[in-house]
């Protein structure tokens, strides 16, 4: 007969005890190394990715050796982690209280919820003192406010572009179309010789499907209706963001867009490169982070002499304005609540605005996106390739003017995001109306904006006299 | 529950003798120790990354967590929410038919790529390494490769006539079985190989008296190998079910749940609102869904063994 109480067995009550008793070690082992781990001393923290090791190389020479160089005792450690699990890494080490010193986020709308957590810190102090509101181009700045305080500062942003292949344009005498209606035409005798209209796919991320969400939106709809709807004046059944769907929606059906849905789907980025390059087909529809990748399909690195040109997304109705810039904030750094000195990382992060030289730099190698600081053609490094010195000056230019409107996945609060990606599948596809995935995003909406969820918007053309 | 180690003595105080009869205390305790000792990291690795997050997901479940911060208790809205969702139940399907196929085809391929094996002698470590190789590629690369292979533009579809058109990831209809199928080629082999190392375990006078009873292939396949592995089967049809309800990685890479969420599943789903929707407390009630049903497939089995069943 066995005795549950034995000391050699193995019963519940000992093994919760013993279970209780590794917990408890391993906790005080936990916490002692966030107390006297890697983070000691007065290192700033950065956990970053980079796709190619020339890119790792171009960030310790102009920003971690300089920086380090000229403040030694408060050098920056960079850590690099792997691009794809890089958020969720730094979400769950922030979440246990840990976490780099700068952390670095996708955009605007995912500082929101750090905010509300109190997991970052208010930098409106540091903001005065290195003179952030005047480094950074004003639209840009209010976007990173949420409840009246600065979270993050941005530290690259973007725009939509229809890139092309000029000498497919010059083989058939082509001009860059800058209407809804030259653009239909242009299309039309395009797909009749055989040339694929726009080159697309979303195989290798669905969001592709946002993009042209966006730029249908901001070139049909307008910036005044979309900041309308927004801030919930007007509903998203509204005709004026019906009528640019069913418009992409006829674009899909006819073969404009991909050859066919279903290709569309199976689509990845480099085919619609390598497409473009060989005149297979027509346009590119697509935003400025392609810097960093299409170029490596044309020229002497892909073996081919093809160039490759942008021209601005056609102005779809005649009451928006010609040339309208969607911005959008395509990352951000904030600091970390758990941040051993936060004045440090500040320094660090003013020390970066102000590093015009990393921006131009990143830019002219990588296709990297700069921040979005005033930056001058007197700026652009000798050898910057042209098609992005011209997209930066005529941006800046566009934001004075406050030609500029809004992408989705920065200023459209997350479900209604997942849902503008996702739901768009069945536009796509026809097995929804334009009307009916409408209706869907009110609904969605209308709860987050109810939730207060919604990013810090600007105003469109408010910033003209700025 | 109480578990007792192999050679531990009957009754508590009732020492362990030395050959001589005498008592020896410390030899047990020492025994007791080592035990503990061969336990800790197993046990601190349950609680750290099993435990401690399912007891908190239990908790996040009824809560509406977004991922950051403090969470606020919600009561049964995560589940009245998921239970009203038609998106929940189309992933909810998705498993279903998912389950279904993996219990049917690749275990249907298993058991006659195994005792096709198991009938020859020659070339057949050769044939079981071959087939186990997919299973010890890393699930992103066979994914690649095969999104390739199918992939209208430049795939073997394009070099066969037939297949020239087909989109095998971007038809709606053809999404879920094709990615089932690459997930298929992986698995198989793995089957093959449990079930011939189950088939080696057969007494092989059954199939002599078998053969001498007049008995062909199909019989002795139906009458013999079946029954005798029947354990493992079972085993590897549980697993099937759990691991079924579980899947998230080919999807996730291949088709990320699309087109028009024809390849939605309740882990890409979950994944989705978890990190895209910031809805943590509501992907914490679809994994809490999710566990209740693994626990319930494990208590019928346990049920149906206990019966008295041969599995």
């Amino acid at each position: 007969m066995t005795d549950p109480r034995s000391p050699l067995v193995l019963n519940r009550r000992s093994f919760l005890g013993a279970a209780g008793l590794v917990a408890a070690s391993a906790g005080i082992a936990a916490c002692g190394s966030s107390a006297g781990g890697s983070n000691s001393g007065s290192d700033i923290t950065l956990w970053t990715a980079f796709t190619e090791s020339q890119q790792a190389t171009y960030f310790n020479d102009t920003i971690t050796n300089p920086w380090n160089k000229a403040y030694p005792k408060t050098p920056l450690q960079v850590t690099l982690k792997p691009v794809n699990t890089l958020a969720q890494l730094q979400q769950t080490a922030v979440e246990a209280g840990a976490g780099p010193d700068i952390l670095g986020e996708d955009g605007s709308s995912t500082v929101v919820p750090l905010a509300e957590a109190k997991q970052i810190l208010p930098l409106d102090g540091y903001a005065e003192k290195y003179g952030w509101r005047d480094i950074l181009l004003p639209w840009a700045f209010n976007a990173s406010t949420y409840k009246g305080k600065l979270w993050s500062i941005p530290n690259a942003y973007e725009t939509m572009l229809v890139y092309y292949n000029p000498a497919t344009f010059d083989k058939y005498n082509w001009k860059a179309p800058t209407t809804l209606d030259e653009t239909e035409a242009l299309f039309e005798e395009a797909h009749g010789k055989g040339i694929q209209p726009i080159t697309s796919g979303n195989a290798g991320w669905r969001g592709v499907n946002e993009w042209f969400v966006t730029m249908f939106w901001n070139h049909y709809s307008g910036p005044d209706a979309l900041y309308q709807a927004l801030t919930g004046q007007i509903p998203w059944t509204d005709p004026v963001f019906v009528e640019p769907l069913q418009i992409l929606q006829k674009w899909f059906r006819q073969g404009w867009i991909g050859v066919s849905s279903q290709d569309y789907f199976t689509t990845q980025f480099a085919t619609c490169y390598t497409n473009l390059a060989s005149g297979k087909a027509l346009t590119y529809w697509s935003g400025t982070w392609e810097f960093g990748s299409l170029p490596l399909y044309f020229g002497a690195k892909a073996h081919n002499d093809a160039t490759w040109s942008w021209m601005n997304v056609p102005q779809m109705r005649s009451d928006i304005p010609p040339v309208v810039n969607e911005l959008s904030i395509g990352g951000t750094y904030s600091i970390n609540a758990q941040a051993k000195d936060p004045d440090a990382v500040a320094k660090f992060l003013g020390w970066y605005l102000a590093n015009k030289h990393a921006a131009v730099v990143g830019l002219k190698e990588f296709g990297f996106e700069p921040p979005p600081i005033t930056l001058t053609t007197s700026d652009w490094v000798p050898g910057t390739n042209p098609n992005y010195s011209r997209c930066y000056d005529e941006m800046a230019v566009n934001s004075k003017a406050g030609n500029i409107g809004y992408t989705t996945w920065t200023f459209w609060p997350p479900k209604s995001d997942t849902y503008i990606i996702d739901s768009m599948d069945g536009v796509i596809t026809g097995s929804s109306t334009p009307a009916a995935y409408c209706a869907g995003l009110e609904t969605v909406f209308k709860a987050e904006l109810a939730e207060g969820r919604v990013p810090p918007l600007f105003k469109p053309r408010a910033y003209a006299a700025l | 529950m109480t578990f007792r180690l192999v050679d531990a003595p009957a009754r508590r105080g009732q020492d362990a003798k030395a050959a001589d009869g005498v008592p020896v205390p410390g030899k047990h305790r020492w025994r007791w120790l080592r035990s503990w000792v061969f336990m800790v990291p197993l046990l601190a690795v349950n609680l750290l990354v099993i435990v401690v997050p399912s007891l908190e997901a239990v908790y996040y479940a009824f809560t509406n967590w977004t991922g950051y911060g403090s969470a606020k208790f919600t009561g049964f809205a995560n589940f009245r929410m998921m239970f009203t969702s038609g998106e929940f139940w189309q992933a909810c399907l998705h498993n279903v038919l998912w389950t279904i196929f993996f219990l049917i085809v690749p275990m249907a391929m298993g058991l006659a790529g195994a005792f096709m094996l198991s009938r020859i002698t020659r070339f057949r470590a050769l044939f079981r390494t071959l087939y186990f190789i997919p299973y010890v590629m890393a699930t992103v690369v066979s994914s690649i490769i095969w999104e390739n292979l199918l992939n209208p533009n430049g795939g073997i579809g394009s070099a066969i006539g037939f297949l020239a058109n087909v989109s095998f990831f971007g038809n709606q209809k053809l999404a879920l079985p094709s990615v089932a199928f690459v997930n298929n080629w992986q698995w198989w082999g793995f089957l093959v190989v449990m079930f011939l190392a189950a088939m080696q375990g057969t007494n092989p006078m059954l199939y002599e008296a078998a053969q001498i009873d007049g008995a062909r292939t199909w019989g002795q396949f139906w009458h013999i190998t079946l029954p005798s592995i029947r354990p493992v089967l079972m085993f590897l049809a549980l697993m099937t079910i759990i691991w079924s309800f579980l899947v998230f990685d080919y999807i996730y890479i291949i088709t990320q749940g699309g087109p028009n969420n024809a390849t939605q599943v309740v882990g890409t789903l979950m994944y989705t609102e978890a990190f895209s929707d910031q809805a943590a407390g509501y992907a914490s009630a679809m994994g809490l869904f999710l566990g209740v049903l693994a626990i319930i497939v494990v208590i019928i089995y346990t049920r149906i063994r206990r019966r008295g069943w041969n599995i």
